[in-house]
């Protein structure tokens, strides 16, 4: 029965930073129509800057966001605007994307390789003051309740811009009608941007607490998360960033369960649940429509 | 003393990709005017307001909005000048009928809630979905919505696609009423249309026939030539 609740609680703390992880990729998809294949190394290279951060100045990682955060929402709103509208005017957005991102994801693992070297990297779990902290009985470490306390606020404040600001309805608008949001006057490529800014930020700080709940930081990981980040949003549904939150819950119960119970077989459950979504539901848990493959 | 022109469309052509579509199209709609755009299904009305909003690429001639050439403006620029496009699809399915009304005036708040008001007066059948999903309205509704949403934007000038396609001759008369309200506020008017009810609104017709003007005048003109008479106002 312990094992069962361990399992159950873990997967709770998995979910809230899963879809953190996984949240930046469906925002750019859902307006843009573009896949970000380098959105694993975004939050790998936001794990080393947390982790330069803390190693250099002592920064625990929830200060470093308030580094990490500005840095990597200016990238990506400097890398936009090269890379995405071109992109866009192409025949298969969709495709290209795949392409020209499966470059950058591989240009930028070769650029953590120079910079941080291939040996794993970690943050200490004592930058945090330890705090008692019990879930149904079973005591958590503080690096994860303050990781899931920063994933749940990093969603809350991305409900606040997409369903409370005047740019939230704007970037829904791209999402819901893209033709009908030009007719409104909207700038498709300043919102654009601007989500394209928020989903660097966000894989970044999701980079930030990654080594703790997840695996150490090495160059080599971007895809893992890449992949993993691909698989919730396409169980929740592409293109809608709040069913993200969806898709992570089952994968994180998905791994959270099999890691407890049959280790060796949590890297491939969650993705035979992918595999029976797409067979099942091609739009995923929350989508409306289906996609066409 | 003579209108002033408030769009000009001159020599314009345009298509999709390589395949022409519109050939040398002129019009011209003046102010506090409404100019009727009469043709079959695939005669390219929608293929030409689409070319002037700028969702197709103009492959020859130019569009000019209060003398100003906007043929290469970006739509959502056009959009800010006070140009407004509207379509059957001209809505935000996954948003609320009241999201929806505030997207047409996103770049000009003032005075909301009275713009709000005043739709739901022109059409108090929406008020009770204000705060529902636009993907729950049925057909009727959802064209209700459209002119609610152009009531909203105030535009100087309305390029408005096939309104009543799809509508019971009831909904199309609604339509054709909210519409006048938009003519007695002066809004010039490009409506493409195969009903002859929007004639009631309209000055001046003009037929396009696989891609080009085969006629342009006003609306008693259009209703005395035989052809059109017989192809768009009935056999008699």
């Amino acid at each position: 029965m312990s094992l069962f609740v361990d399992a159950f609680v873990t997967s709770i703390l998995y979910a809230a930073f899963f879809s953190i992880a996984a949240l930046g990729l469906n925002l750019v998809f859902g307006v843009m129509r573009i896949v970000n294949l380098a959105h694993g190394e975004f939050l790998v290279m936001g794990s080393y800057l947390a982790i330069a951060l803390a190693d250099s100045y002592g920064f625990n990682p929830v200060v470093s966001l308030a580094v990490v955060v500005p840095v990597f929402l200016a990238i990506g709103l400097l890398l936009y605007f090269p890379l995405v509208p071109r992109l866009q005017k192409s025949g298969d957005p969709e495709m290209s994307s795949f392409i020209l991102f499966f470059g950058v994801s591989y240009a930028m693992e070769g650029l953590a390789v120079q910079l941080f070297g291939v040996s794993y990297q970690s943050l200490q779990y004592n930058l945090f003051k330890p705090i008692h902290v019990e879930i149904l009985g079973y005591v958590m470490p503080t690096a994860w309740v303050v990781t899931a306390a920063v994933s749940v606020a990093a969603l809350a404040l991305v409900y606040f811009y997409l369903y409370r600001t005047g740019l939230g309805l704007q970037t829904r608008a791209l999402m819901i009608n893209r033709d009908e949001a030009m007719a409104n006057g909207v700038n498709i490529n300043a919102v654009s941007a601007i989500a394209f800014g928020f989903s660097i930020a966000l894989a970044a700080s999701a980079g930030v607490f990654s080594s703790f709940i997840s695996y150490p930081t090495s160059p080599s990981i971007g895809d893992t998360f890449t992949l993993i980040s691909f698989a919730i949003i396409i169980i929740g549904a592409l293109g809608n960033p709040l069913a993200t939150v969806v898709g992570a819950v089952v994968f994180a119960y998905a791994y959270g369960y099999t890691e407890i119970y049959a280790a060796n077989w949590s890297s491939i459950v969650p993705f035979i649940i992918l595999i029976a979504v797409i067979l099942a539901r091609p739009q995923g848990l929350l989508g409306r429509k289906a996609r066409e493959f | 003393m003579e209108k002033q022109a408030v769009l000009e469309v001159i020599n314009f052509s345009t298509g999709y990709g390589p395949l022409q579509i519109i050939w040398d199209c002129s019009l011209t709609v003046n102010e506090k005017e409404t100019l009727l755009l009469l043709g079959s299904n695939g005669s390219g009305k929608t293929t030409l307001l689409k070319g002037i909003v700028g969702y197709l690429p103009a492959k020859g001639g130019s569009v000019r909005f209060m003398g100003r050439d906007i043929t290469r403006v970006a739509i959502h620029a056009k959009s800010r000048m006070g140009i407004t496009y509207c379509s059957e699809s001209s809505i935000y399915p996954m948003m609320t009928v009241r999201e929806n009304l505030l997207m047409s005036c996103i770049n000009n708040r003032d005075s909301f809630n009275e713009r709000v008001d005043h739709v739901f007066e022109v059409f108090p059948d929406l008020k009770k979905f204000d705060r529902s999903r636009a993907s729950g309205l049925s057909g009727g509704q959802r064209k209700m919505l459209v002119i609610g949403r152009v009531l909203m934007a105030r535009p100087r000038l309305l390029l408005l696609d096939e309104p009543s396609s799809g509508l019971s001759p009831l909904f199309t008369r609604k339509i054709t009423e909210s519409l006048l309200v938009l003519k007695d506020m002066g809004t010039p008017m490009l409506i493409s249309e195969q009903n002859t009810e929007f004639t009631r609104i309209a000055e001046k017709v003009m037929v396009l026939d696989h891609g080009r003007v085969v006629f342009s005048g006003s609306e008693s003109e259009a209703e005395r030539d035989e052809a059109i008479h017989s192809a768009y106002f009935g056999i008699g």
